[in-house]
């Protein structure tokens, strides 16, 4: 789970989370299903959030700093 | 005095010496329509240049094709650049011409719709080719001039949108004659240089069409065509619209409106999945509950009342069926009654008792038994005779026979 982690898209988990409150609202889940949904989907929403906070936004200009 | 006759040849050379020579020959702008257009296999390109009243034959070697920005095509004004050069073989003159410019709206739409009919036949434009422009992305190249009002623009939007994303200001010239060349280039050095770039924004902020020009020729069509980062194309104003927008992979309407496609809100992003969250937790909960309803339904207390309510319906369905047996059999013995009074009539009417109220007597002989017949009987027996009130004793004094129902004659007989 780490490693995938560490490779997914802002895209991906997004799309995750989105998934996973779908599942999790479809008529008939079992209640395993839907905690194991419920899991995934904050692990995502955790993963997203970290990314819309991890601020180090830098600009540049080519040839600005290289010569 | 006439100097003495000269070949051909010998004339011409010197013709060619006295044109190549003459110093505004060597380098003249001509204006004149175009006529005659021809692409010659070998890469040069052949045309008339002409006014009202004259005409010229113009060459364009293949060499020179690269530095001209426009498209060409019959009809089209323009102003050729280039020296007068002898063809000596034929005798003939025409102009070589090194640069062409083209000046007015007319001309350079024109100029416009045939390079995005050829580029459009070729399948730059295609649907097919289009890349999606990345939702997040984390590096955006922003290929413009440094001293423009879009690359402020584009820088101030994307500050205020996303504190995440880095931005890459790649400065080139974007409008003259060295424009497309730049923009071509710089398009190619981020995919090399900068192939962890996410997104590229391409374009200028407003001006004339001649200013916009570089964004309508072809080097820089090929460029944002062969590119692997997507292309947003940013060209002056809503109304503008260039080549560049069209083999872009999106087209925006102004740079501002290129950096609101490029970069995402990161605070409406947070909202969005702030709310998928709530979402989240909401959902689970509303499920936990139901699940524990569920199963609190299926407790022994309601059991037993479901249980007790089933029983119920059973003992009142039993007591139905009960009844209406009970009363099928009471509507039954009804119908036996008649039928058993209707014997006892019968029955009633063939009493002896009735018979003896008529005046009839039954005949016992000495042992009691009923006799239908005179002959068990002989003269000097005794007989009871059973009335309706009682019974007489009596002896038989003598015996006639009679057959009822026939003649007095015959019974003497």
């Amino acid at each position: 789970m780490v490693s995938q982690k560490k490779k997914m898209s802002f895209e991906e988990a997004l799309s995750g989370l989105e998934k996973s409150a779908e599942v999790l609202k479809k008529d008939g889940v079992t209640l395993e299903a839907a905690i194991q949904s419920f899991e995934q989907g904050m692990m995502y929403y955790n993963y997203c959030s970290e990314m819309l906070n991890s601020a180090k936004q830098k600009i540049e200009t080519f040839g600005k700093k290289n010569e | 005095m006439a100097i003495k006759p000269v070949r051909v040849s010998q004339l011409n050379s010197y013709i060619k010496r006295v044109l190549q020579s003459d110093p505004l020959l060597g380098n003249v702008s001509v204006v004149g329509e175009i006529s005659n257009l021809k692409y010659h296999g070998s890469g040069h390109i052949y045309f008339t240049l002409k006014d009202e009243t004259s005409k010229i034959s113009c060459f364009l070697p293949a060499d020179a094709i690269k530095n001209i920005r426009y498209e060409l095509s019959d009809g089209m004004e323009i102003i050729a650049v280039g020296y007068i050069y002898l063809y000596e073989r034929g005798g003939s003159y025409s102009l070589n011409v090194r640069d062409i410019t083209i000046e007015g709206f007319g001309n350079l739409s024109a100029a416009f719709d045939k390079l995005k009919e050829k580029l459009a036949k070729e399948g730059l434009f295609d649907e097919k080719y289009k890349k999606p422009i990345p939702l997040f992305p984390r590096k955006v190249a922003v290929i413009t001039s440094e001293t423009g009002a879009a690359v402020r623009d584009i820088v101030k939007i994307i500050k205020n949108r996303n504190n995440i994303v880095d931005v890459l200001i790649y400065p080139c010239l974007v409008q003259g004659p060295g424009a497309a060349a730049e923009i071509s280039d710089a398009i190619n050095s981020v995919n090399q240089l900068f192939p962890e770039v996410d997104t590229i924004i391409v374009g200028r902020g407003g001006g004339s069409m001649e200013e916009l020009w570089a964004f309508n020729e072809e080097i820089v069509a090929r460029s944002i065509f062969v590119s692997k980062i997507p292309v947003i194309s940013a060209v002056g104003h809503e109304t503008d619209f260039t080549i560049s927008d069209f083999v872009a992979d999106k087209r925006a309407e102004t740079p501002t409106a290129a950096a609101q496609i490029a970069v995402p809100d990161i605070k409406a992003l947070k909202e969005y999945i702030e709310n998928e969250k709530d979402d989240l937790i909401h959902t689970i909960k509303r499920l936990v509950k139901y699940m524990e309803l569920k199963v609190a339904g299926h407790s022994i207390e309601i059991l037993t009342t479901n249980l007790n309510q089933r029983l119920s319906y059973y003992a009142m369905k039993t007591d139905n069926l009960d009844k209406e047996l009970n009363n099928a059999l009471v509507y039954r013995f009804g119908e036996w009654t008649a039928c058993i009074e209707k014997y006892k009539i019968e029955i009633d009417s063939m009493n002896p008792a009735n018979i003896m109220k008529r005046g009839y007597a039954a005949i016992l002989d000495d042992q009691r038994i009923l006799s239908g017949s005179v002959n068990r009987f002989g003269a000097g027996n005794s007989l009871t005779a059973v009335m309706n009130d009682g019974e007489i004793d009596c002896k038989v004094a003598s015996i006639r026979r009679i057959e009822y129902g026939k003649s007095k004659k015959e019974n003497e007989l």
